[in-house]
């Protein structure tokens, strides 16, 4: 360093000379690491520029995909609005599709169960292909043209049957319901079916597996099937292992999982129970120790039930063994389970009949329409839940103008408050128009039933468009004068226990409610 | 504790709190539940956890089910009752209480503050005015006592006679059973 210093000095003195002139340094140069330098500022404005670009290329990109997206979501709208969906959803959909255009079309397709209930369908058709030998053929009742109408659209619907030839009882409770079952349990021989969408550990589930534990040890056939949905909360492992481990076979339907598939919306809601082919039960209550008021929730449980012994119970038979083969995906000879029934004499049309997404139409609120159709003295109605589409509302309305006696009962106290909030604020628009709404004091009505002069229907479907479109449900319709006289005192013993909503203690008085339940109606078609 | 028999019984398990227990056994009695065990609750030492049974066939149970869940509201709202029955008078008199001792307070600080005539009026003021604000206070929340007590006796008395009412409509269901 000093011998270069000194050359440059010398140098530079040499060629300057002397005068004081200025002398020029000459500084060491690290030429690599510059050159490193200049690199990584180009690499780093390199990154940048790809950042900026890929942000504006998003940016672009959205703006590109925001557009396709609401292209896409105005055309689905168009396909919504052409299809068969009921008005109420219709509107409701057409509402998400515009407010969400993002991402609108892809839920509505994700929750059509043409695309994604595609195959399940397809194997219940099949199944129903299969086992369509085992129903019986359509025959005419000897009924009023009412009651005949509405068989052949049972049978034409789903091929369910008529029958005579069966004895039909009801049971204006739970409990009751439940002290007969158990009777006729005990005298089991060859099969027990029961398919529920609540079972739940308790006083009833220990009676019951007691009793059919050793019915299975002694050979008997025992089959449940529950609903992983309605039973997660309530049905331990416990349970599950003590009846497996007691020689009960036990199903689940659609097991409950974490994830973002649209079948888990669809639930098996059903509740029957049948003995030998040769009882059936059918009704309202679930396996749990509220529907027999052994256990407090919501007040009194109000529940019912109906009996069938006879020829009919080939129909629940039918329905249950078609289920079973849906879930262990094996095919079964029926024919040891039917035609085993006991000979009733009796001219009453019963005919036990399925709904569910199996089926190309909404069976169960088609039932509905043609017996408030069919009403001309009377129409009572009891139900949880209100939530009907504009064809059953304009019935009723049309129904009441006619001079119709039209009824509903509901809840008193309500066990899910949204639910209820909107049953009171469609069934109080009615109020307007002339139908007679009661709510059961301190208690939860939780029966099914529909009640005409010439007819009733008895069974698990609400009267909302959960149990109309998205569950699998059973019911009787039934035309026996005993049944109609029983269901019919039912009705008029909970008239005396119940409030009747009239103008001054009408909820929809109140502003509150009335928007609420306006909201509410938004998402009405997913209750 | 027997084992239960359920096939020829139902059961029900109450908790009740020490005080109401006796009432509970009797109105229980009237829908024919016949108590089994009495246990004390593993937490709270005023409160019993009762186990009753009845037969299982009897009749008119649909009835008398629905005649007990209405008692059994009663007797809820009895006990609410009793819990709130002073509630908007102590509330008052605290606020009231609170507000007083905070003017006197007030007062208080002001004269130990200042020295000035204009401070020393205003902190008797205040002290004046706190006084009469505890007083007052007092005496209305007082008044205010005296009508709940009151108001509670005519409730829970229309309430006591309900249930009567109710137990009566039921044993009347259950002489039907006893006849048979």
């Amino acid at each position: 360093m000093r011998n270069s210093t000194q050359k440059i000095k010398r140098y530079r003195k040499s060629r300057y000379g002397d005068g004081g002139k200025a002398v020029k340094i000459r500084t060491e140069r690290h030429g690599l690491l510059y050159f490193k330098t200049v690199i990584t500022l180009l690499l780093v404005a390199l990154q940048a520029c790809i950042f900026i670009g890929f942000y504006v290329f998003l940016g672009i990109a959205f703006w590109i995909y925001l557009v396709i997206s609401f292209c896409l979501s105005l055309l689905t709208c168009i396909y919504c609005l052409s299809s068969n969906k009921n008005g109420l959803s219709k509107a409701v959909w057409i509402m998400l599709l515009l407010l969400g255009f993002s991402f609108g079309f892809i839920l509505y397709f994700m929750s059509d169960e043409r695309f994604f209930f595609y195959k399940a369908k397809k194997r219940y058709v099949a199944i129903s292909e299969r086992t369509a030998v085992y129903g019986n053929a359509y025959f005419e009742p000897n009924a009023s043209l009412t009651v005949k109408r509405d068989c052949q659209y049972l049978y034409n619907s789903g091929k369910f049957a008529a029958f005579n030839d069966t004895s039909v009882k009801y049971f204006p409770s739970g409990a009751q319901l439940f002290d007969d079952v158990l009777e006729r349990l005990e005298s089991a021989e060859q099969f027990v079916f029961m398919e529920f969408f609540i079972v739940s550990d308790g006083a009833l589930l220990d009676r019951l597996t007691s009793l059919l534990s050793q019915k299975a040890q002694s050979g008997v056939d025992v089959r449940l099937i529950y609903d992983d949905f309605g039973s997660h909360r309530v049905f331990s492992r416990k349970a599950k292992k003590r009846i497996k481990s007691a020689g009960i076979k036990l199903l689940h339907y659609h097991r409950l999982k974490p994830q973002f598939r649209i079948y888990q919306n669809y639930r098996d809601h059903r509740k029957m129970i049948i003995v030998d082919g040769k009882t059936a039960y059918t009704g309202g209550s679930n396996l749990a120790d509220e529907y027999t008021n052994e256990k407090r929730m919501y007040g009194y449980w109000k529940d019912t039930g109906i009996r069938l012994d006879g020829k009919g119970v080939d129909g629940f038979t039918l329905i249950f063994l078609r289920q079973w083969e849906y879930l262990t995906k094996s095919n079964e000879d029926y024919s040891p389970y039917l035609n085993i029934y006991e000979k009733f004499e009796s001219s009453s049309v019963v005919v036990p009949y399925a709904d569910g997404l199996d089926f190309k139409k909404p069976i169960g609120k088609n039932v509905y329409e043609n017996v408030i159709s069919g009403a001309n003295e009377r129409l009572w109605i009891m139900t949880p839940y209100f939530v009907p589409d504009e064809t059953i509302t304009g019935l009723l309305k049309n129904k009441v103008a006619a001079g119709v006696d039209v009824r509903i009962i509901l809840p008193g106290t309500p066990d899910k408050l949204f639910i209820y909030m909107v049953s009171r604020n469609n069934a109080e628009k009615l109020m307007e128009c002339g139908v007679k709404i009661y709510c059961m004091n301190n208690s939860f009505v939780h029966s099914k039933l529909c009640l005409s002069e010439n007819c009733a229907v008895v069974g698990s479907i609400n009267f909302d468009l959960r149990s109309f479109y998205q569950q699998f449900e059973c019911a009787v319709y039934t035309n026996d004068k005993t049944a109609l006289s029983d269901i019919a005192k039912d009705f008029e013993d909970t008239f005396k226990k119940s409030q009747v909503i009239d103008e001054t203690n009408a909820k929809r008085r109140k502003l509150y409610n009335r928007v609420i339940a306006g909201v509410l109606q938004v998402v009405a078609p997913l209750m | 504790m027997e084992k239960k028999d359920y096939k020829k019984y139902d059961y029900i398990n109450v908790s009740v709190k020490e005080k109401r227990a006796e009432e509970l056994e009797e109105m229980y009695s009237a829908f024919l539940w016949e108590q089994t065990a009495c246990e004390e609750h593993s937490r709270y030492y005023d409160i019993y956890n009762y186990t009753f049974r009845r037969p299982k066939k009897i009749q008119n149970k649909d009835d008398l089910q629905y005649l007990q869940v209405g008692a059994e509201k009663i007797f809820n709202k009895m006990d609410k009752l009793s819990r709130e029955k002073h509630a908007f008078s102590s509330v008052f008199g605290l606020t009231m209480g609170i507000l007083g001792v905070a003017l006197i307070a007030g007062g208080i600080t002001l004269l130990c503050l200042f020295s000035t005539l204009l401070y020393i009026i205003s902190a008797v003021l205040f002290i004046v005015a706190g006084v009469a604000v505890c007083v007052l206070g007092a005496v209305v929340a007082r008044k205010l006592f005296i009508r709940e007590n009151n108001r509670y006796k005519i409730v829970y008395s229309a309430d006591e006679r309900q249930i009567i009412e109710i137990c009566k409509q039921a044993m009347a269901l259950t002489e039907s059973n006893d006849a048979e």
